[in-house]
């Protein structure tokens, strides 16, 4: 075995070099059995020899597992991994800021590293439109966002409208439905909650009716029921990065005049 | 390891990679000790192989919590890794406004200064960091191919589809080191209603190293250059930009990859979750090579 084997450097770690070692374990481990098979008498100078060795090496291996341990110690004070949803969140926020260049109000970013534009009624539809095939990718076209239940909480704080303090608004989803023959929608119903006021807890409730839209991965609801006039509309926006964050609206609904905004978070 | 200067972690590894170096040794040494021990007691009895054979499995397991550790140390360094950190650095500054005139470059680091367009890359050092001299090496190198998919085009004659870039040759001017003359043919295929037909046109470029920029200049008499732009990370990718040399209008985009040998699949840089083990490495990334003078 001497001279099989030059020491590996610390910068040249091929797979080679690994199999190599392993195969020389593998040689030893063979070399010992042999010795296992072959009995032979005790010379005790020999067998004494042997355990020095032996426990030498023994607190050798100890020490390299102990430098090891410091090390690994040593290295997690550098400070953690990045969260890859920070990550992600961090991407999403470049990238709007950066525009997807689409220029027609019902077009959207195909996505990839190619940009292209195709009409938001293309998507998810079954259909391959963008030359990448981004329009039928599984993320684009995932349902969570409309699942019946999804509710969507947040702060919201009214610039118009009406006098309201600050104050937490719920959207839920109450059904959603897919047509067979037009696909690039989620009709779905919901309904916003605002509790307007914490004293006394006085609530109020508008039924909504409206459709996830895959392309601009936007969820857009107008009241709809007995008494629509006077009610608000919500338009949320899932433009950061997953489908548990929107940043969502409370419109009039004709007017699509902006009365409060809030960040929503999925509960 | 390859380390990027200028990390704040660099240094650590480097002592590290030196004491793994030493692990590396004693182990070594081990293991030839070991191999000996075994080999010239090979007429022992059966007692004394359980502790030896103990002892390799114990080697063998530091050996696996070794190579574990320096997985992690490498996981943290991967060179692909810091190019898409730097890739999305470099966006967000695309998105800022400019801190430095535009013939001039921006040294970076945490005491930014601007320094002339062409003091870049010319073996002197004129950034106080240095960071003027460190990415010298020229990604666009002899017999590299790249191919472009159209974005938008409003003013080419042929309407490619795809346009191929490939690099003929490079001449520096050892005196003048920052901006290499390169010689490139575009090639293209065309179709029409009444004719279809391939074109590759020679035409002359110039690289500059401040920013990260290919200037093809027209190769027709039609006034048409191509302008490519690197982000200053990723060198497998640009952005390359069809523009009237009079007016430097820009009238059609297209985005080019590096086209390797063999053909890879198409991975989504924007994901920092998949792991694509390309197996080349163009060392053309930002290794610290630094130039001998």
């Amino acid at each position: 075995g001497r001279g099989q084997h030059s020491a590996p450097s610390g910068s040249e770690r091929s797979v080679v070099g690994c199999n190599s070692i392993i195969a020389m374990w593998y040689l030893l481990l063979l070399a010992g059995l042999a010795a296992a098979s072959a009995p032979a008498p005790e010379p005790s100078f020999k067998e004494r020899r042997l355990q020095y060795i032996v426990t030498n090496q023994n607190l050798h291996v100890d020490k390299l597992f102990d430098d090891i341990k410091s090390l690994e110690k040593k290295f997690s004070k550098l400070g953690g991994d990045v969260d890859l949803k920070k990550v992600r969140h961090i991407k999403a926020r470049v990238s709007n800021l950066e525009g997807d260049g689409c220029e027609g109000e019902h077009e959207a970013q195909c996505g990839g590293d190619v940009p292209e534009c195709i009409s938001d009624l293309f998507f998810c539809d079954g259909h391959k439109d963008c030359k990448n095939g981004g329009d039928e990718d599984p993320d684009t076209c995932s349902e969570a966002i409309a699942h019946v239940g999804s509710s969507y909480t947040g702060l919201a704080s009214w610039s118009s409208c009406e006098q309201h303090q600050p104050h937490h608004a719920v959207v839920v989803i109450t059904s959603s439905h897919r047509e067979d023959d037009f696909q690039p929608r989620i009709l779905v119903k919901g309904v916003l909650t605002l509790e307007v006021d914490e004293e006394s807890h006085i609530v109020k409730t508008t039924q909504l009716s409206g459709y996830y839209n895959f392309g601009q991965r936007e969820l857009v609801l107008d009241p709809f029921g007995e008494k629509t006039t006077g009610n608000y509309g919500v338009r949320c926006e899932f433009n950061l990065g997953d489908d548990d964050h929107a940043d969502c609206e409370i419109v009039i609904p004709s007017s699509l005049h902006v009365c409060a905004h809030f960040n929503a978070e999925r509960h | 390891l390859s380390l990027s200067a200028g990390e704040p972690w660099s240094g650590f590894a480097i002592e590290e990679a030196d004491t793994m170096k030493s692990l590396w040794l004693s182990l070594a040494a081990f293991a030839v000790i070991s191999t000996v021990v075994v080999l010239a007691d090979h007429h022992e009895h059966d007692d004394h192989d359980d502790p030896v054979a103990k002892l390799i499995e114990r080697t063998n397991k530091v050996t696996y919590a070794l190579l574990a550790f320096e997985k992690k140390l490498d996981d943290r360094l991967d060179p692909e890794r810091i190019e898409r950190a730097g890739s999305l650095r470099h966006r967000v500054e695309e998105l800022e406004e400019d801190t430095c005139d535009d013939d001039e470059h921006q040294c970076g680091g945490d005491d930014p200064q601007c320094v002339s367009n062409l003091f870049v890359c010319d073996g002197h050092k004129d950034c106080r960091n240095g960071e003027d001299e460190k990415h010298c090496d020229l990604p666009t190198k002899a017999g590299d191919k790249f191919v472009g998919d159209v974005v938008y085009d409003h003013c080419t004659r042929r309407q490619p589809e795809h346009i191929t870039l490939s690099i003929e040759s490079v001449r520096t001017a050892e005196f003048f080191k920052g901006f290499p003359w390169i010689h490139v043919h575009i090639e293209m295929e065309h179709e029409s209603d009444d004719e279809e037909g391939e074109a590759s046109l020679p035409a002359e470029a110039l690289y500059s190293f401040a920013q990260h920029k290919l200037v093809v200049y027209p190769p027709e008499s039609d006034g048409l250059g191509l302008l490519c732009e690197f982000d200053g990370y990723n060198f497998d990718r640009f952005v390359g930009e069809i523009v009237h040399e009079a007016s430097l209008e820009r009238c059609a985009k297209f985005i080019f990859h590096r086209k390797e040998d063999h053909d890879d699949d198409d991975d989504h840089h924007d994901d920092d979750d998949d792991h694509h083990d390309n197996d080349h490495h163009d060392d053309d990334h930002h290794d610290d090579k630094k130039k001998h003078h």
